[in-house]
């Protein structure tokens, strides 16, 4: 009972600390007088809490002694101080200032780019309510999920369910337009409902959003576009060509923000395609894919009901797709989380949750490993500080002054690097938007300046507190009689924290290893066809060329460095490929309906991308009745299909009467998809009624400008009104690897930066051991060391760390690689190797690094080391 | 000045002064303004309450006697000054002035 009537001394100490003198002796008579009337009523733990309560109560303006600390000379005084000892310790004060900077350089870009990649379609007003409607199609020999849906859902679907406030589709395209007789292959024309901008908020400069695509023949340039076709001029009411059918521009927005989903130059009325593409039933297709489609739900309406309900729904709409075993799922995704958890055929090019996280973890090691050598330089340094110390405490500073002296000195060190590190920013900060994409990086903004002030504050303090309470506790009896060991310091502790940093070091090198490697293999694996020397040239099916096919090739093939020239219908095994039912002929002679990707090609495909026939042959003009009997498949059919093996294949029956292809040949197996995917079964057919949209010309490589040139001309010439727009494929193929390429240089930057971080660290500490050693190593010296043997002793109370590091790294590094390799279906499997070289390469470091100072130390001439004794 | 204006709680711990003397110190006036009028009434408000009054001159405090239950720590001990007086008397007269307004105008009715 005795012990707990007194009420809490911590409490009391603060209020001791913050009230105005004259007012405390009746402010803390006042609580104890409640104090004790209260534990009258018994409860002391509530009469405790009331104490506290009253305490913090009476935190206000009027009773707080803002001059309670005296602190401001005391606090200029400590700045003062800190100064010159930064000045005093210039290496470490310049080891831990480049460390601190570059760490948190690599710490604001990295901010920067989250920032975008988490804020993907926050823009729009009503995006917690607007849904993508995606589908799993399932059939007897495959199940895939994929984000567009047939295009009668976006058209129906709001009114049919009540809960479906508005749908919209969306599907980019690219046509040809022409302005004033000048013709564009324009990518990125976004084909919308004429709600569009009814649910999301992009920016309309002029024009009427809500009636703006309400007329089929209109559309709404963005400002890049507009430029481009009518420069400064207002566009308003110009009017444009697509594909020979007149439209008037009706609106001019803004480009939309780099964090939409949805990236187009243009929007026009989805409902052109009725005369565009031919297609009159645009509204009514329930099955299929090809129509990104969006719904904005009534609030408080549940997603995965709904997608159950639109399931049940459009299965009945469906019933004859049923009978054959085929079926749609659909579910919906919340707009803003599509960018980073959404994986799907067909989709945008999306980021990837893990990657974020993977950076966001990478961030957080550099700055911790620069904290790090912070604390380690610190508290080897401490021993030539405690005299300092000693000295303070006797003429009567208090310990809680010392520590506020080292965070003092802490955040001067973190501002010096923040403002180094900004400058380091702006200056990669252009290459940086190369690698990621990304153009508008908002540097300043207010929720910045407030982000970095705490950043500057906790990293003072994750840096600074450690130290502070050390080297503070220094007995100044102790120090003033020289009784201080040195050496021995906190050398846990510095090998604690010296492990961690190699721990992460060693993870970063096998991450390098393994991910150079893993990007040499795409770079090299072979892709089952020609790749290098391959021109594709997109004229989107465009009749002018379709009806000198022949001509166009006979041409070309006459150019000197032109081997072959193929032509074919959307099938461009580059961007992936379409998909379309058949029946097929299974193994044991029975017919299933299955998905399969479709090629259409002429019969010099194979030869164009030199690809391999496992069994029989390609297509031919010698066999007239290639055209309508013969098919064309590739070897993961033989799997899919269940036949015995490729000879098996010759004759297998693909289609239904009266149309019936026969096998014909196998060929081997493509990446038509990239190396993200499994190559699927996938089928070659001829191209049916010179439905040609682009050609694919085998060149050899010996002077690519000037073929470029040549064949560019050539087109000019047969084809004026149609822009040659023509790439190289294995440059196409490279642009799929964006992500991963640009995933790859950002993350061994990083890691380049946090390993020279730790090195600094390293060397600083090395330095201090040396210094601290000396006169050891000039007795050694004098004993008759050789300097090898000086350096052996001095490394090797690194080495055996960095031993432990590894054996630490090693499992870390595994997991995490493998869980990177597993984003490709095609990848390297991971090399024990790879650890030993990370290791070997540890050690080296480690060894260059702390032999530099050794060295010097070594080579010192015993007489001046000990002559001070 | 704007201060010398009396708000409705001062006007009531100004009162406290007045009617207890000898026993008005914080947690006193606190603990009578509770009972007076029924609510709850906070230390702090009240200690806010009597700085502000301290500072406007209408109080003066001198330290009081040290007691056990404080843990030997003396009371700060308030009274009232003459300006103190002046503005409880001018409060109740501006009172006085509508009270006699309202009875006359029931009066008329009556």
């Amino acid at each position: 009972m005795k012990e707990s009537s007194t009420p809490p001394s911590w409490a009391n100490r603060f209020l001791e600390w913050y009230c105005k003198p004259e007012l405390l002796e009746d402010l803390q008579g006042a609580f104890f007088e409640y104090y004790n009337e209260r534990i009258v009523t018994g409860n002391h733990r509530k009469a405790k809490w009331m104490f506290i309560l009253d305490v913090f109560m009476h935190f206000r303006p009027h009773i707080i002694n803002i001059k309670s600390q005296n602190s401001n000379t005391m606090l200029l005084g400590h700045f003062k101080v800190s100064f010159r000892n930064i000045r005093k310790q210039k290496l470490s004060s310049i080891l831990n200032t480049v460390g601190l900077s570059s760490g948190l350089a690599c710490f604001i870009l990295i901010f920067l780019w989250v920032n975008k990649e988490v804020n993907y379609d926050t823009f729009h007003e009503k995006g917690d309510r607007i849904y993508r409607i995606s589908n799993t199609f399932k059939s007897d020999s495959e199940t895939f999920s994929q984000a567009p849906s047939g295009p009668a859902l976006g058209a129906q679907l709001d009114d049919i369910f009540s809960e479906i406030e508005e749908s919209a589709r969306f599907t980019p395209t690219s046509e040809r337009i022409s302005v004033n007789n000048q013709y564009f292959f324009e990518s990125g024309l976004g084909l919308v409902d004429h709600n569009f901008l009814e649910i999301f908020d992009f920016n309309l400069i002029s024009g009427n959003k809500n009636t703006a695509l309400s007329d089929p023949q209109s559309i709404i340039l963005t400002e890049s576009l507009a430029k481009k076709y009518f420069g400064d001029k207002n566009p308003i009411g110009e009017s444009v060509e697509l594909d020979q059918i007149e439209l008037i521009v009706t609106g001019l927005m803004e480009d939309p923000p780099e964090t939409s989903q949805m990236q187009f130059k243009a929007l026009i009325p989805l409902l052109i395609v009725k005369q565009l593409w031919n297609y009159p039933s645009v509204d009514e297709d329930w099955g299929g894919g090809s129509f990104q489609t969006y719904l904005l739900l009534s609030e408080g309406t549940d997603p995965t009901e709904l997608g159950k309900k639109i399931t049940a729904f459009i299965g009945e709409k469906l019933a004859d797709w049923v009978e054959r075993g085929m079926s749609y799922e659909y579910f919906l995704q919340p707009l803003g989380s599509i960018h980073l958890e959404s994986n799907l055929r067909y989709d945008y090019q999306n980021g990837d949750i893990r990657i974020v996280l993977v950076f966001i973890a990478v961030a957080i090691v550099i700055l911790l490993l620069a904290c790090i050598n912070y604390i380690n330089l610190a508290t080897a340094n401490a021993i030539n500080r405690s005299k300092e110390v000693g000295i303070r405490k006797v003429i009567g500073a208090e310990r809680k002054q010392l520590i506020l002296q080292y965070l003092v000195e802490s955040f001067l060190i973190v501002s010096i690097s923040v403002v180094i590190a900004l400058g380091l920013v702006v200056l990669v900060l252009p290459y940086f938007q190369n690698i990621t994409g990304y153009e508008q990086f908002m540097l300043m903004s207010l929720d910045h300046i407030v982000y970095l002030v705490c950043i500057v504050l906790l990293l003072t303090f994750i840096a600074g507190l450690l130290p502070a309470f050390l080297i503070s506790k220094v007995s100044a009896i102790k120090v003033i009689k020289g009784n201080l060991k040195s050496g021995t310091q906190y050398s846990l502790l510095r090998k604690g924290l010296v492990i961690t940093q190699f721990t992460a070091t060693v993870v970063l090198l096998i991450s390098i290893l393994v991910m150079n490697d893993q990007v040499s293999f795409i770079e090299n694996k072979d892709l089952g066809m020609k790749t290098d020397g391959v021109v594709h040239i997109n004229f989107r099916g465009h009749s002018e060329v379709r009806n000198q096919v022949d001509l166009l090739r006979q041409r070309f093939q006459q150019l000197p460095t032109v081997n072959s020239v193929s032509f074919v219908s959307n099938s461009y095994p580059v961007y992936g490929l379409s998909n379309s039912t058949t029946d097929v002929e299974t193994g044991e002679g029975t017919t299933v309906t299955s998905s399969i990707y479709t090629l259409r090609v002429d019969p010099d495909f194979s030869k164009t991308l030199e690809m391999e026939m496992i069994t029989g042959r390609f297509y031919s003009k010698e066999f007239k009745s290639d055209s309508a009997e013969a098919i064309v498949v590739n070897e993961a059919c033989i799997n899919s299909f269940g036949w015995k093996d490729a000879n098996d294949a010759i004759g297998k029956k693909f289609g239904s009467e009266p149309y019936i292809r026969k096998v014909i040949g196998v060929v081997r197996n493509f990446n038509f998809e990239g190396l993200y995917k499994r190559i699927e079964p996938a089928r070659i057919l001829p191209v049916w009624n010179n439905r040609y949209s682009s050609l694919l010309v085998n060149v050899d490589l010996s002077d690519p400008t000037t073929l470029y040139a040549k064949l560019e001309a050539t087109w000019e010439e047969m084809v004026p009104t149609v822009p040659f727009d023509a790439t190289f494929m294995d440059d196409d193929l490279r642009n799929q690897y964006t992500i991963v390429y640009n995933f790859q240089s950002i993350f061994v930057a990083f890691s380049f930066i946090s390993v020279v971080i730790g090195c600094l660290g390293l060397f600083g500490l090395a330095t201090a051991t040396t210094n601290r050693r000396i006169r050891e190593v000039g007795i050694r010296k004098v004993l008759g060391a050789s300097v090898y043997e000086i350096l052996t002793m001095i490394n090797k109370d690194f080495l055996y760390l960095i031993i432990i590091s590894g054996i630490v790294a090693s499992p870390v590094a595994y997991l995490l690689m493998k869980e990177w390799l597993d984003i490709f279906t095609y990848h390297v499997t991971f090399d024990v190797l790879f650890i030993v070289y990370a290791l070997i390469g540890a050690i080296a470091l480690t060894i260059i690094t702390v032999s530099i100072k050794a060295y010097k130390t070594a080579l010192a001439n015993p007489a001046h080391v000990l002559k001070d004794e | 000045m704007k201060g010398t204006n009396l708000g409705e709680f001062e006007e009531l711990v100004l009162l406290i002064v007045v009617a207890k003397p000898g026993e008005a110190y914080s947690v006193a006036i606190a603990k009578e303004l509770e009972r007076i009028t029924g609510r709850k009434v906070v230390h702090s408000v009240v200690h806010a309450s009597l700085s502000r009054l301290l500072k406007k001159g209408l109080v003066d405090s001198k330290m009081g006697a040290a007691t056990a239950e404080r843990g030997g720590r003396r009371k700060r001990m308030f009274t009232i000054s003459t300006a103190g007086r002046k503005a409880l008397e001018l409060a109740k007269s501006h009172r006085d002035v509508l009270w006699d307004m309202i009875n006359e105008q029931t009066i008329a009715k009556a």
